[in-house]
């Protein structure tokens, strides 16, 4: 019989109320919740308290967590899941078009300059677009899924997906031409 | 070749920041403190008692785990972690500056707080996204999981071989209230000594991206030395279980 993976056994003590384990389990996930969220909302502090709740969802979920399956992605689909509801609590999806909050967002330091030019480029996108692209390529959700999560037809995801790689395309020819 | 833009799209994920580790702890020790809140609502009185040894059992095979798996690491466990550090300091108010916080144990608290352990800490721009040296002796009741335990922020502070002596000489200060803090204004980087000698062997572990702990049961002496390169002292923090001291240069302030 296959040896349970170390996060199984993680989960197994946490459903038996193991507070040192819950606390692993919370530390060894919560940059990834975080990262996840981060990259739909751009935004540090509406991103601390959706990886909260999302933590929060992951444990009180964790009875029907198939011990067999990964653990990371679906942490991830938890967050991105709570990340999209903020978004549309605050109607952000239908009505920004620049990233929600006001300052620029945060990129990380180790990033090189390419990423980071093509990550503002993203982050300027409009809101439907952006998380689309996202989504798939960020996030590497299918486009099935993406529709799934958002409750639009494939169809229109694949438009949005089309659509924002023109614009994309441009914003980094002007960068280029610019520099 | 210039790569297409799928690939580019792609790698512009490895943009994406970390989570603040002051953040990521706050976060976890107020899910911890949820579910203890929630756990002890349904708890009754002879099944806590098992649930309590369970957990107890549970914990310790799990942190027998933990331990088997740190012995198999290239660094050897000691029961003191002393670690000097170069970090850099962050712009505060139009003013580059470090500010230590220090506070001594409150004893007895009723819960839900219980005690509070004795801790120090050195900040610079704000605990949230700055950089960041901590100790605290002993667990926070009923929020963190951990004993004893030292931190600081990794993408800030890397470890440098240098002098910095743990020594209040040239500073001037004592036995420190509740939270007492002190802010001093600092170069863009300034030298940082962090010990601590804890009840079981410890050593330092990158908790996450952000984060270096060292964690091993109480911490019975702990120290942060705060000095410039130029060896011009600027602060020096000690605590242990029962008392806490701090002292500041004198252009320091409150």
């Amino acid at each position: 019989m296959a040896r349970p993976s170390d996060d199984a056994i993680l989960v197994r003590l946490v459903r038996r109320g193991d507070r040192e384990a819950l606390a692993r389990l919370a530390d060894k996930y919560w940059n990834v919740a975080w990262q996840a969220a981060y990259r739909v909302l751009l935004d540090r502090t509406a991103t601390d308290d959706v990886t909260q709740e999302a933590i929060h969802r992951v444990i009180r979920s964790l009875d029907t967590f198939d011990e067999t399956r990964p653990l990371r992605p679906w942490i991830t689909r938890i967050a991105v899941n709570c990340a999209l509801d903020e978004l549309r609590r605050d109607r952000r999806l239908v009505r920004v078009a620049e990233p929600p909050d006001e300052a620029a967002p945060r990129w990380n330091e180790e990033a090189s300059d390419a990423q980071v030019a093509v990550a503002e480029a993203v982050a300027a996108l409009p809101a439907e677009k952006r998380i689309v692209v996202v989504l798939h390529y960020w996030l590497d959700y299918a486009v099935k899924d993406i529709a799934d999560v958002l409750g639009v037809p494939v169809g229109t995801v694949l438009a949005r997906l089309s659509r924002a790689r023109a614009e994309l395309r441009e914003a980094i020819k002007e960068e280029e031409n610019a520099a | 070749m210039q790569p297409n833009l799928e690939t580019l799209l792609r790698e512009a994920r490895a943009a994406t920041p970390d989570v603040a580790p002051a953040a990521a702890e706050r976060g976890i020790m107020n899910l911890l403190a949820q579910t203890e809140h929630a756990a002890r609502r349904r708890r009754v009185p002879l099944i806590g008692g098992i649930a309590l040894a369970t957990v107890l059992v549970l914990a310790l095979a799990a942190l027998g785990a933990e331990r088997a798996l740190q012995d198999q690491a290239a660094t050897p466990s000691a029961r003191v972690v002393d670690r000097t550090l170069l970090c850099s300091t962050q712009v505060q108010g139009g003013l580059r500056m470090i500010e230590m916080v220090a506070t001594p144990p409150v004893p007895t608290r009723r819960e839900p707080l219980g005690p509070v352990p004795s801790s120090v800490s050195m900040t610079s721009g704000g605990a949230e996204t700055g950089t960041w040296i901590s100790l605290q002796t002993d667990r926070y009741p009923d929020t963190s999981p951990w004993t004893g335990q030292a931190r600081y922020s990794r993408q800030d502070c890397r470890v440098v071989n240098a002098q910095v002596p743990l020594a209040m000489t040239g500073l001037a200060g004592g036995r420190a209230m509740f939270q007492e803090k002190q802010k001093c204004e600092a170069p863009r980087q300034v030298l940082v000594r962090i010990r601590a000698t804890f009840e079981r062997p410890s050593r330092w572990v990158a908790v996450s991206p952000r984060l270096m702990a060292a964690r091993g049961g109480r911490i019975t002496q702990g120290a942060i030395a705060v000095r410039t390169q130029n060896g011009r002292p600027l602060a020096f923090a000690t605590a242990t279980r029962t008392s806490v001291q701090l002292y500041a240069a004198r252009h320091c302030w409150r």
